[in-house]
C-alpha cells in the first residue's frame, strides 16, 4: 500500500458522529489488535469522506499536523520541517501530513511510519 | 536537539579509551624513537577494535535492514550497507588477525599459522575490506541519493563541496598516473591483489562525491536522528578518504616520520563513524514505535 493511500485511509472525517453509510458495525479502536484491523477500521471511517472536504479547516487535522511537525523535527530536524512546510503549504493542512508521511515511510519504513501515524491519530482525540 | 543514542555514546567512548592508550604509545614513540609500543598497540588492541567494531556495524546494519519490508527502497540501501559491513568485518579478520603473528590469532593458538601464507590472507583481507566493501557502500549510497532526490531533499553542492571533491579527484588522477607509469612505461606486471587495490581510489572518489551530496542534504535537513545517521555515513567516508591520503603522503615521504603514526589513527574514526550510522537508524525506528501503542487510540495493540 502506498503512503498516499495509507494517508487517505488514516485521514479522519471532521465529525465522529456520522454513521457509516453502509450501516456496518465498525470495531471499537480500543479493541483493535493489529495493523490490518486498524486499516480496515480507518477505511470504514473515511469511506464516506468527500474529496471536497480536504480543503476545509479541520481542528483535528490541525492537531495531527502539530504532532506531525514534532515528529518531523525529531527524525529529520528543524530545517527539514521548514522545507516540508514550504513545499507542502500552511500548517494545519493535509499536504504537510502527506509530505511528512512520505518521509516517514521512506526513511523509517512502513511499519515505523504506521506507528507514527497511530501517534498522529491519537493526537486528534 | 535529541541526545545521541546510548549505543553511539558507547561506541565513541570505546574509541576514546582506545585513543588514550594509543596516545600513550605515540608519546612513548616521540620520547624514545622506538616503534615497539606503537606496533604492540596497533597489532593487539588496535586490531581487536577493528574486528569488534566491524562486527558491531554488521550486526546493527542487519537490524536496520530488517526494519524495512523487502519492497521498500531503504531495504535495498541497508542490505548493501550490511554487505559492505560484512566485507569490512571479513577484511579486518583476515588482514588484522589471521595474517598476524599475534598470540590471540586462532591460527597461532592451534599452531596452524604459516608465515609464508599470512601474506595471502592479508592481501585477501585488503581486497575484501577495501574495494569490495567500498563497491557495496557506493551502491548503497547511490540508492540513498536517488531516494533523497525523489523526495526533494537532495541539495545542490556548494563551491566548497566541489573544491573538496576536486582535491580528492586530483589525488585520484595522480594515483592513476602512477599506475599508468607502472603498467605502460616500466612494463611491470602487477599482482591480482595490486590490480584490485587500484580500484580503491576511484571508488573512494565516487564515495566521497556521494557522501558530500548526502552530507549537504543532511546539513539542509538539520539535526534529526535520520539526518545524523546519513551524516555519520558521510563522516565515515570522509575519514576513509583522509586515511587514504595520509597513507599516500606517508609513502611519498611528504609527512615527517614523527607525524606519520597520527595518520594511522584516522582509520579508527572511520570505523566508529560507520558503526554509528545504523545506531541512529535503529534509534529513530525505536522512537517511532515508542508511545504509539498507548491509550486512547490503541490501548490493546500488541504488534
Amino acid at each position: 500500500m502506498s503512503f498516499k493511500n495509507l494517508w487517505k485511509r488514516v485521514r479522519p472525517s471532521d465529525s465522529t458522529e456520522i454513521a457509516p453509510p453502509t450501516g456496518e458495525v465498525l470495531p471499537d479502536p480500543a479493541h483493535l489488535t493489529n495493523i490490518a484491523e486498524l486499516e480496515r477500521a480507518l477505511d470504514g471511517w473515511t469511506r464516506h469522506w468527500a474529496p471536497g472536504e480536504r480543503e476545509q479547516p479541520d481542528a483535528q487535522l490541525n492537531a495531527m499536523s502539530r504532532r506531525a511537525e514534532t515528529e518531523l523535527r525529531t527524525f529529520f530536524g528543524q530545517d527539514a520541517l521548514q522545507l516540508v512546510r514550504s513545499t507542502a503549504g500552511q500548517p494545519g493542512k493535509g499536504p504537510l501530513l502527506l509530505a511528512a508521511d512520505r518521509l516517514f515511510v521512506n526513511f523509517l519504513g512502513r511499519r515505523a511510519a504506521m506507528a507514527v501515524t497511530r501517534k498522529l491519530y491519537s493526537a486528534r482525540l | 536537539m535529541i541526545a545521541a543514542p546510548r549505543s553511539v555514546r558507547r561506541l565513541w567512548a570505546a574509541l576514546g579509551i582506545l585513543l588514550a592508550v594509543g596516545s600513550a604509545a605515540y608519546i612513548h614513540f616521540l620520547v624514545t624513537g622506538s616503534y615497539d609500543l606503537l606496533v604492540l598497540f596497533f597489532r593487539n588492541p588496535g586490531s581487536a577494535f577493528f574486528v569488534v567494531i566491524a562486527g558491531i556495524e554488521a550486526y546493527l546494519a542487519r537490524r536496520a535492514y530488517s526494519q524495512f519490508e523487502f519492497s521498500e527502497p531503504m531495504h535495498t540501501v541497508w542490505t548493501l550497507v550490511f554487505m559492505s559491513a560484512c566485507c569490512r568485518l571479513t577484511g579486518a579478520a583476515l588482514g588484522q588477525v589471521l595474517s598476524a603473528d599475534i598470540p590471540w590469532n586462532p591460527l597461532v593458538v592451534f599452531k596452524l599459522f604459516h608465515l609464508n601464507q599470512s601474506g595471502n590472507w592479508r592481501d585477501l583481507g585488503l581486497v575484501i575490506g577495501g574495494p569490495a566493501a567500498m563497491a557495496f557502500l557506493g551502491a548503497g549510497l547511490m540508492y540513498a541519493i536517488v531516494l533523497t532526490r525523489r523526495l526533494g531533499v537532495l541539495s545542490r553542492l556548494t563551491t566548497a563541496d566541489w573544491m573538496l571533491i576536486a582535491i580528492i579527484a586530483t589525488f585520484t588522477a595522480r594515483e592513476l598516473f602512477e599506475i599508468g607509469v607502472i603498467v605502460f612505461v616500466r612494463h611491470e606486471r602487477a599482482s591480482v591483489t595490486q590490480t584490485l587495490l587500484w580500484f580503491s581510489d576511484p571508488l573512494l572518489t565516487l564515495l566521497l562525491m556521494q557522501a558530500v551530496s548526502i552530507r549537504r542534504s543532511v546539513l539542509n535537513m538539520g539535526q534529526g536522528l535520520v539526518a545524523r545517521c546519513w551524516g555519520m555515513m558521510a563522516a565515515g567516508v570522509a575519514f576513509t578518504s583522509a586515511g587514504d591520503v595520509a597513507l599516500w603522503a606517508e609513502s611519498h615521504g611528504l609527512i615527517p616520520t614523527t607525524l606519520s603514526p597520527l595518520g594511522w589513527f584516522i582509520w579508527f574514526f572511520a570505523a566508529t563513524a560507520f558503526a554509528s550510522a545504523p545506531c541512529y537508524q535503529i534509534e529513530a525506528v525505536r522512537l517511532a514505535h515508542e508511545g504509539s501503542y498507548t491509550a486512547p487510540f490503541s490501548k490493546s495493540f500488541s504488534t
